[in-house]
């Protein structure tokens, strides 16, 4: 049963994008899924309204803030999140209530108000399902995105360009002496 | 070269997992010349199916069927946890295997020798390790030094301390038909290249050449069955195609992980046998332990770039040690473990938000981060139980992790643990050290463990269940402690032991 999902064969050798070579083991037909989120930037929401994406941007960006990257990085976020609201009507009515809470804590409008009202307004919903939500969902949303992975230094997928085995696994020298 | 076998063959030897114990154990019975029908519960992934990308992988391989209590993390897959692991292979020490002798009688923890000294496991050990690899043992060259080993042990020398690469069962030189590392980085993703040894790649394809091994993944084994006598007679499991089916066997070899291994055998309970089958010590599903763990990060001025490469590339030995002066027993290794930058960002401070958070994740490229690998003791409400409640798409019941909390001697042994690796750091001027609680286990042990007397666990030496004669415990769960030693290596290392066992004994009509 085994025998034609994994063949075992010796050393196949793939072309890697760079020219530089892998070896590899093991190969099969398979049919490899996605399971991980598709990040498409879509120029259009579909649950959240504008006002409400600009408020949930703020948020993302409270969150978790990184002052040299753009709101492009953010509106990722906001577009995943809308997508699942999309897809859970409960999740939809928690977060447009939560958002709604957010703007009543920051005095009326979260947008138009000062980072520390910001903040202030968030603290008093940590703990609640909508900030749990929103948290997770920023966290995950965010740093799960290749465009943000490189304004990091993280390299992402490398057997493709052979590993680091010759791009710098060992490059660090001030560790001498 | 599969073979295949007919339901009602009584001959066949069912070992159900095909991760380190019963992959191993699956193909060291073929090689024998004996049949073997492998069940395995999850997909079989092909190379095409290994990802670089850590939460697609996470996908791909993670145990999400639901169970209660605390969170860990085990592989659903043909190789199972070998997926996951991150090569390091370490020998339990003489005083681990005793801790009972060793450490005296302990309040809240629930300790027992092994029935096994190190001196019998020894040569298995030299097996497991020549099987598998392992660089820096039986001549195998050690790895290059990684950027992570070079910073942590520049750290380590100015204040006094040494790391070394290794040991790790990631081929640092072509062999077994395998490639040497490559330094991809996402060991714990899935091999790409496959020098790192998993069962998917190595075990699995030797038995199928065999022609006496059968693997049938997607199979869910759901009961052990048996005669009136006691002694096993099958398995039922539900089929890739979810019909149910009754594989009849000479001998079942349970290797599911510590969580579903005491499960299975608690479904398995029956007028015969009440409480759970092999159960008549009450020790089924207790002592469950995973490791005492915890994550030290640190950042530092200039780049370290720990992605590239070997992810858990060396571990530190000297605290590995029963030393009581230090106000605990047992010991720790420390182990350099860096992740990609999802993972990190998702884990450098749980659950916290805010420029702290954010401001770490911006030295990603700057950062190491070592791991804590310290012995837990083993604790008798440390347990696996069925949960009623709740039924998974199988209709059963589905496996509860009592939420334990640790025990005092852990606690100490963390502490001092993350002493040595702040004053490690800081020798080492890094700018932010940042600690963090344990990830999900992944290192599961215990739960059905070996013993010298039937009342005080659920196997002898060689996983045989004091209850049943042609039933065995092939994985982690044997484990009658944790000792400071990721598990993979020990349970390879068994489950050879556990093939000549099974093999003389079949021979001996015994079994």
């Amino acid at each position: 049963m085994s025998g034609n999902q994994l063949t075992r064969r010796t050393f196949i050798k793939t072309a890697g994008a760079t020219g530089v070579s892998v070896y590899v083991l093991w190969s099969g037909p398979g049919t490899g899924s996605w399971f991980g989120p598709r990040m498409v930037l879509a120029a259009n929401l579909g649950v959240l309204n504008a006002t409400e994406g600009k408020e949930t941007l703020a948020m993302a960006r409270q969150l978790f803030p990184h002052d040299k990257l753009g709101d492009e990085f953010y509106w990722v976020v906001v577009e995943s999140i809308d997508r699942d609201m999309a897809g859970s009507p409960e999740l939809a009515s928690r977060l447009r209530d939560g958002l709604a809470q957010l703007n009543k804590a920051a005095g009326g409008d979260f947008t138009a108000v000062t980072a520390e009202v910001q903040l202030e307004a968030m603290k008093k919903l940590e703990g609640t399902p909508f900030f749990s939500d929103m948290l997770n969902k920023t966290q995950f949303y965010f740093y799960n995105n290749k465009a943000v992975w490189s304004k990091f230094g993280y390299e992402g997928s490398s057997w493709e360009k052979g590993g680091y085995i010759n791009r710098g696994f060992n490059d660090v020298e001030w560790t001498q002496g | 070269m599969a073979a295949k076998y007919e339901l009602n063959d009584e001959s066949v030897i069912v070992v159900v997992g095909s991760g380190a114990g019963g992959g191993t154990l699956a193909n060291e019975l073929c090689q024998k010349g004996h049949k073997v029908v492998c069940l395995e519960a999850g997909n079989h992934l092909t190379w095409q199916d290994i990802v670089n990308d850590e939460f697609e992988m996470y996908g791909k391989l993670t145990w999400q069927d639901p169970r209660t209590g605390q969170p860990i993390w085990i592989v659903k897959a043909v190789g199972g946890s070998t997926l996951h692991w991150a090569g390091l292979s370490i020998r339990f020490k003489e005083y681990e295997l005793k801790t009972r002798t060793t450490y005296g009688s302990v309040a809240g923890a629930n300790l027992l020798d092994w029935p096994i000294s190190l001196k019998e496991l020894e040569p298995y050990y030299d097996k497991a390790e020549t099987k598998m690899g392992v660089t820096g043992t039986q001549g195998f060259p050690r790895q290059p030094e990684t950027n992570a080993f070079k910073v942590v042990q520049y750290c380590a020398r100015k204040a006094g301390y040494s790391f070394e690469m290794g040991p790790s069962a990631i081929n640092s030189v072509a062999r077994d038909g395998r490639p040497a590392c490559q330094m991809i980085g996402f060991c714990t993703s899935g091999c790409k290249s496959g020098a790192k040894w998993s069962t998917l790649y190595t075990e699995i394809p030797k038995a199928d050449a065999t022609g006496k091994f059968e693997l049938r993944p997607n199979s869910m084994a759901l009961q052990i069955q048996h005669d009136r006598q006691g002694k096993v007679t099958g398995v039922l499991y539900v089929d890739k195609s979810g019909t149910q089916q009754v594989q009849k066997a000479r001998i079942v070899c349970v290797a599911g992980n510590s969580i579903e291994s005491p499960r299975l055998l608690l479904n398995s309970a029956s007028s015969l046998f009440k409480d759970g089958m092999a159960n008549s010590s009450g020790q089924v599903g207790r002592n469950y332990m995973r490791h005492a763990t915890q994550h030290v990060y640190a950042t530092f001025e200039q780049p370290v770039n720990a992605h590239r490469g070997i992810h858990a590339p060396g571990i530190m030995r000297s605290e590995a040690r029963h030393d009581p002066s230090r106000g605990f027993g047992g010991g720790y290794h420390l182990e350099i473990f860096d992740v990609g930058l999802p993972f990190t960002a998702l884990s450098v401070v749980p659950g916290a938000w805010g420029r702290k958070v954010s401001s770490l994740i911006e030295q990603y490229d700057h950062m190491v981060a070592v791991w804590t690998c310290g012995e837990d003791l083993p604790q008798a409400e440390a347990r696996v139980t069925l949960d009623n409640s709740i039924k998974d798409q199988y209709g059963l019941p589905v496996p509860n992790i009592a939420p334990v909390t640790d025990h005092p001697n852990d606690v100490e042994l963390l502490k001092h643990a993350r002493k040595t690796l702040e004053t490690i750091y800081r020798a080492g001027k890094a700018k932010d050290i940042v600690w963090r609680a344990p990830f999900p286990n992944s290192h599961n042990m215990g739960t059905l463990r070996m013993s010298a007397r039937p009342g005080d666990g659920v196997c002898n030496a060689w996983g045989q269940t004091h209850d049943i004669k042609n039933l065995f415990i092939s994985d982690g769960s044997q484990f009658t402690s944790s000792g400071a030693c990721n598990p993979t290596l020990t349970i390879v290392a068994l489950a050879i032991r556990q093939a000549d066992y099974v093999h003389e004994q079949m021979g001996a009509g015994a079994i």
